[in-house]
């Protein structure tokens, strides 16, 4: 199964992509972090993210770039959580695909997906304030794009989390 | 309860309006950023959700925010609350913004929880996308 969970801000995917999660059948459980804590903030949010995985038993694996890094077995579930996170750091960090950020990450995201039993990729609706932002940040928007509608195309299941509630647009 | 959301401008307070419609009066609508619970609790629409958390936000009384909420909404069970989908934007630069818009969507998911059908509106069409019970 592969399945994309996309949402805003504070709209409950991170919740509702471990609760689909935990449905799959047993196995391993990865979790694929792409978070790059860089200050106070980020370490918070790592935290409040791994007291909501806690008693779940999933293993933790810190990926910021270079997904093809990631070593699964075939009868894992693996949940990757975010994917706007590791494009920035894709783009943005010296180390990471910069122009070849869309092709690279998808590329690593299929064969993901073909290495284990169940992926699960968590994606965020940042497409909806109607601002036009500089050109980094508007690159960075065209690119994320491009990668979700890639992803959707692969996917069996998508979903737009809304208050909670996931809405199922694909599956 | 019902609760309405959506981005700005999609129609979410004519969605709650038809709703609300009786013969017999106008709907009350509560939308300062004050509303005082006494109000909301004899209204039929409650509007500007997110600014009434955002006021709260900078007074520094959120930490109760939950509880209110729960007080409101078994004093006046069939409330429809329209809130703004804020969370579909680029991380704002202010800290403040950040937490605000998060607020809100936490805030959104509780309410959810709570509600017996929640709508989406967008271009002014309303999509249900949970009625109590019975997935929609």
């Amino acid at each position: 199964m592969f399945a994309v969970v996309s949402g805003g801000s504070g709209s409950g995917k991170s919740a509702f992509a471990e609760a689909l999660a935990m449905t799959c059948e047993p196995g391993r459980k990865i979790y694929i972090a792409t978070m790059e804590p860089y200050d106070e903030e980020g370490k918070r949010r790592v935290k409040r993210h791994r007291r909501m995985r806690e008693g779940k038993h999933f293993r933790t694996i810190e990926c910021f770039r270079h997904l093809d890094c990631v070593a699964v077995e075939p009868s894992d579930t693996v949940l990757l959580e975010c994917m706007s996170n590791l494009v920035a750091g894709e783009m943005f960090h010296p180390e990471g695909r910069g122009g070849e950020t869309a092709q690279a990450v998808l590329m690593d995201v299929r064969r993901l997906a073909a290495s284990c039993r169940n992926l699960i990729v968590v994606t965020n609706d940042v497409f909806g304030d109607g601002i036009e932002y500089a050109e980094g940040s508007q690159r960075y928007l065209e690119v994320l794009g491009e990668i979700n509608q890639g992803l959707g195309h692969s996917a069996e299941q998508v979903f737009q989390v809304v208050c909670g509630i996931p809405v199922r647009v694909k599956g | 309860m019902v609760l309405i959301t959506g981005g700005a401008f999609q129609g979410k307070l004519d969605r709650a309006r038809e709703l609300a419609a009786r013969e017999d009066r106008e709907p009350v609508i509560v939308s300062e950023e004050y509303a005082r619970a006494e109000d909301i609790i004899r209204a039929d629409i409650w509007d500007q959700f997110h600014a009434w958390v955002k006021r709260r936000m900078e007074e520094g009384v959120d930490a109760q925010t939950e509880a209110e909420l729960a007080e409101i909404l078994a004093a006046n069970p069939r409330l429809i609350i329209v809130t703004r989908e804020m969370g579909c934007g680029l991380v704002p630069v202010d800290a403040f913004e950040r937490a605000w818009r998060e607020r809100v969507g936490r805030l959104g998911c509780f309410l959810a929880e709570r509600a017996e059908r929640v709508y989406l509106v967008t271009c002014g069409v309303p999509l249900c996308i949970r009625e109590e019970e019975t997935p929609c």
